[in-house]
């Protein structure tokens, strides 16, 4: 059996695989936080900033694309007869999104599990994302969360 | 017997100007500024002599009176002690500037003029200024691996201060999170009257976490910490 979405299951399918790489990302920062930051027996001033702002960071990166994704898809009213729709642009929506949100999880990971990479590196590559990598959301934000069709 | 009486007179006015020559000792670079790359000459001379501890060797051979060259790196203060016995050590310094130079990489304390964080002060009664220096310098640079810079703040006294360095000895395994630690050290060396050394030596410790770029001072709690270092770097210098 072939499992075919329309329009609306796709943009929730995307805004889910968005939503998930969230909750991953934000994840493995409480892992790194509550494993190296907390248990500091008398930690020193500004010792936390780091991590704080990396929490901050994260959201904002976030934050973009996922406001115009949940905005557009509760606006949206729902089909009652939904058509199917072709899977390309489908297949390449969830490429690109989880080619970019797995960019920011293996970044993450190195910091927070395997620690190959710094807090203050790591805090420096994330703001290159939205501007470096904008071409990978923004032309399936376009077509799926400003297409009048549903 | 005019002429013997003049080339009498000669030889008293002579040995007048010589004298202060022999008397006080001298040491000079041929060039205190050099090009990154280049090399510059030292010489020193003290007629009386019998001891001498130059900065980047170490005890000399030829106290007295002697010549080496030397390319520094980075802009250099070269410390020179020489002894005679009977007379009070001489502490003398001579600086080349090196222009261009990229310097060395190590992290240094703030205030290389200031002792640590954690002092401890000791007295030897060594002999010589010159051997405890070579000593001293021996430990740090060839025995521990630090990074060193010798100057001399005053006229009887050497510090030796080094770059922080990570000691894995230092580091706890058990410890959660792990902490990495390095630790830097200040020995200053004062020549005190009948043979008396007077020995401060003072460290830093500082640690981080792994993800973490940013150092930290070691707090006072940690003092046993500093201690262990401390007295392990004296027993050392005693041991030598």
């Amino acid at each position: 059996m072939r499992f075919r979405l329309n329009l609306d299951g796709q943009r929730w399918c995307i805004i889910s695989v968005w939503f998930v790489c969230l909750i991953a990302n934000l994840t493995l920062v409480l892992y790194l936080d509550s494993s190296q930051y907390r248990p500091i027996d008398a930690p020193p001033e500004t010792w936390r900033e780091p991590i704080n702002k990396l929490y901050l960071d994260l959201l904002a990166i976030y934050a973009p694309p996922l406001t115009t994704m949940l905005a557009i898809g509760f606006a949206r009213k729902p089909n009652s007869s939904p058509r199917q729709r072709s899977s390309a642009p489908y297949v390449f929506a969830i490429c690109a999104s989880l080619l970019w949100n797995g960019i920011v999880i293996v970044q993450n990971s190195r910091l927070s599990v395997f620690h190959t990479l710094d807090i203050q590196s790591f805090a420096g590559f994330l703001p290159i994302l939205p501007g470096g990598l904008s071409f990978l959301v923004t032309p399936f934000l376009a077509f799926y969360f400003s297409s009048e069709q549903s | 017997m005019m002429f013997f009486v003049a080339q009498f007179a000669l030889s008293v006015v002579l040995a007048s100007f010589a004298s202060p020559m022999s008397d006080e000792p001298l040491f000079k670079a041929d060039k205190p500024e050099i090009a990154a790359g280049g090399s510059a000459s030292l010489s020193w001379q003290w007629n009386p002599a019998t001891r001498g501890y130059l900065s980047s060797l170490g005890l000399v051979d030829h106290p007295s009176s002697d010549t080496v060259r030397v390319s520094p790196d980075e802009t250099t203060s070269y410390v020179l002690i020489l002894e005679a016995p009977g007379l009070l050590p001489r502490v003398l310094v001579q600086r080349v500037v090196v222009r261009g130079a990229k310097g060395r990489s190590g992290d240094w304390p703030d205030d290389l003029f200031v002792p640590l964080a954690y002092q401890a002060d000791y007295d030897i009664n060594s002999t010589s200024l010159s051997v405890l220096a070579a000593r001293v310098r021996s430990v740090l640079h060839d025995d521990r691996g630090f990074e060193v810079r010798q100057f001399s703040p005053a006229e009887d006294q050497i510090v030796f201060s080094t770059a922080f360095l990570q000691n894995a000895k230092l580091n706890e395994a058990n410890e959660s999170p792990r902490k990495f630690r390095r630790i830097a050290y200040r020995v200053a060396l004062t020549a005190g009257k009948s043979g008396l050394i007077h020995v401060n030596l003072s460290s830093s410790i500082e640690w981080r976490v792994v993800v973490d770029n940013r150092w930290f001072p070691e707090n006072s709690s940690s003092s046993d910490r500093y201690k262990i270092q401390t007295d392990d770097l004296w027993s050392s210098l005693k041991a030598n």
